[in-house]
C-alpha cells in the first residue's frame, strides 16, 4: 500500500516538473520571439510628420505648405486659398496626402490644438482616429508650429491595422 | 511447502511491480532529461534569432539617421535634416556613401510623383535614385522624407528606403 502511494506520488511530481517546464518553455517562447521594434517605429511617425508638413501644396499665399494651410485652417479659418477656405482646404489635403504616404498596415491620426490647450477647439485628422486612440500600442511624433504670433501644437500618431 | 511457495510466489509479484516502477521512473526522467534538453535548445534558438533581429533593426535605424542627417545629401539650411537635396542625390555614387557606412546595404530615394530613375539626361525631370546594387535576399526598412527640388525650389515629398543583406551561416 506504502509503495504504491510513494510510485504515485513520484508520478505526480514528474508530471508537474513537465507541466512547469512546458510552461515556462512557452512563456520564454512567446516572449522572445515578439518583436519590439519602437525606434524604428518612432522615426518612422516622425519622418512622416515632418515630411508632411514641410510638403508645398501648389497654392502659394497663406497655403504655401502643408504646415501653413494647417496655421491658417487654425487661426484665420476665414482666409481663402485657391477660392477654398483654408479649413476646408486643409481637411481635404491633408489626410489625402498622409495616405498616400503612410505604409497600408497602419493607422493614423493627427490632432492641431494650441499650446497651452487651454482655448480653441481641437482640429483632428483622420478617418480612424477613435480606432488609434483606442489601441495601447501606438507611437506618436509631436511638432511645432509658430506662426501669426501663436504656437500650434501637432501631434501624430501612428498604430498597426 | 504450500505456504512457503506462496510467499516466494508473493515476494516475486511484489519485486516485478518495484521493477516496473523504477523502469517507470527512469523512463519519465529521461523524457524529463530530453524535453529540458529540446527547451533549451529551441530557447538558445530564438533567443539567437531575435537577438539577430535587434541588430539588424539597430544597424537600419543607424542607416536611416545617417542618411537622414548627412550633409553630403541634404540641404543646408535644414538642421532637423531629412530633406534630400535632388542634387546632391545626383551627384554622390554608392562608392562615397561605401566609404561612409560600410558595405552590406543598399538604398533608394524615390518621390511621391516622379518614378524615372534619375540620370544625367532626365534630371531635374526625375524621381528615383539609388545607391549600391540590390544583391541576395535582403531586409527593408522605409520612412517618408522631403525632396528639395533645387532647380524650383518645391518640395517634394518621397521615401527612403534601405535594404540590409542577410548573412547566411
Amino acid at each position: 500500500m506504502g509503495s504504491k502511494l510513494a510510485g504515485q506520488t513520484s508520478m505526480i511530481l514528474i508530471v508537474l516538473v513537465i507541466v512547469i517546464f512546458m510552461g515556462i518553455g512557452i512563456f520564454l517562447l512567446i516572449s522572445s520571439i515578439k518583436p519590439v521594434h519602437d525606434d524604428y517605429y518612432n522615426l518612422y511617425a516622425h519622418n512622416l510628420l515632418l515630411s508632411v508638413l514641410r510638403r508645398n501644396t501648389g497654392y502659394g499665399g497663406y497655403c504655401d505648405t502643408i504646415s501653413s494651410t494647417i496655421s491658417c485652417a487654425y487661426m484665420t479659418s476665414y482666409r481663402n486659398c485657391g477660392g477654398v477656405e483654408c479649413r476646408n482646404l486643409s481637411f481635404e489635403m491633408v489626410p489625402r496626402l498622409i495616405e498616400s504616404v503612410i505604409k497600408p498596415t497602419f493607422d493614423y491620426c493627427m490632432t492641431v490644438e494650441p499650446e497651452n490647450g487651454t482655448y480653441g477647439d481641437q482640429l483632428v485628422y483622420g478617418p480612424r482616429c477613435d480606432v488609434v486612440m483606442a489601441k495601447k500600442t501606438m507611437w506618436t511624433a509631436n511638432e511645432k508650429i509658430l506662426q501669426y504670433g501663436a504656437n500650434l501644437n501637432i501631434k501624430m500618431m501612428i498604430t498597426e491595422t | 511447502m504450500i505456504e512457503v511457495m506462496s510467499m516466494k510466489t508473493r515476494k516475486g509479484g511484489k519485486g516485478q511491480v518495484h521493477l516496473m516502477e523504477y523502469v517507470l521512473l527512469s523512463f519519465f526522467v529521461m523524457l524529463i532529461i530530453v524535453l529540458i534538453t529540446l527547451f533549451l535548445t529551441g530557447w538558445q534558438m530564438s533567443t539567437i534569432g531575435s537577438e539577430q533581429r535587434k541588430v539588424t533593426y539597430a544597424k537600419a535605424e543607424f542607416l536611416l539617421r545617417a542618411f537622414t542627417n548627412s550633409p553630403y545629401i541634404n540641404k543646408n539650411t535644414y538642421k532637423e535634416g531629412s530633406m534630400l537635396e535632388d542634387s546632391k542625390l545626383s551627384s554622390i555614387t554608392c562608392d562615397d556613401l561605401e566609404k561612409l557606412y560600410g558595405t552590406g546595404w543598399y538604398a533608394e530615394v524615390e518621390s511621391l510623383e516622379f518614378k524615372d530613375e534619375c540620370t544625367i539626361d532626365n534630371y531635374p525631370l526625375c524621381g528615383k535614385w539609388s545607391y549600391c546594387k540590390k544583391e541576395g535576399e535582403a531586409t527593408t526598412f522605409e520612412i517618408p522624407v522631403n525632396i528639395y527640388r533645387k532647380t524650383t525650389g518645391e518640395i517634394d515629398i518621397g521615401f527612403l528606403k534601405v535594404g540590409l543583406y542577410i548573412k547566411q551561416g
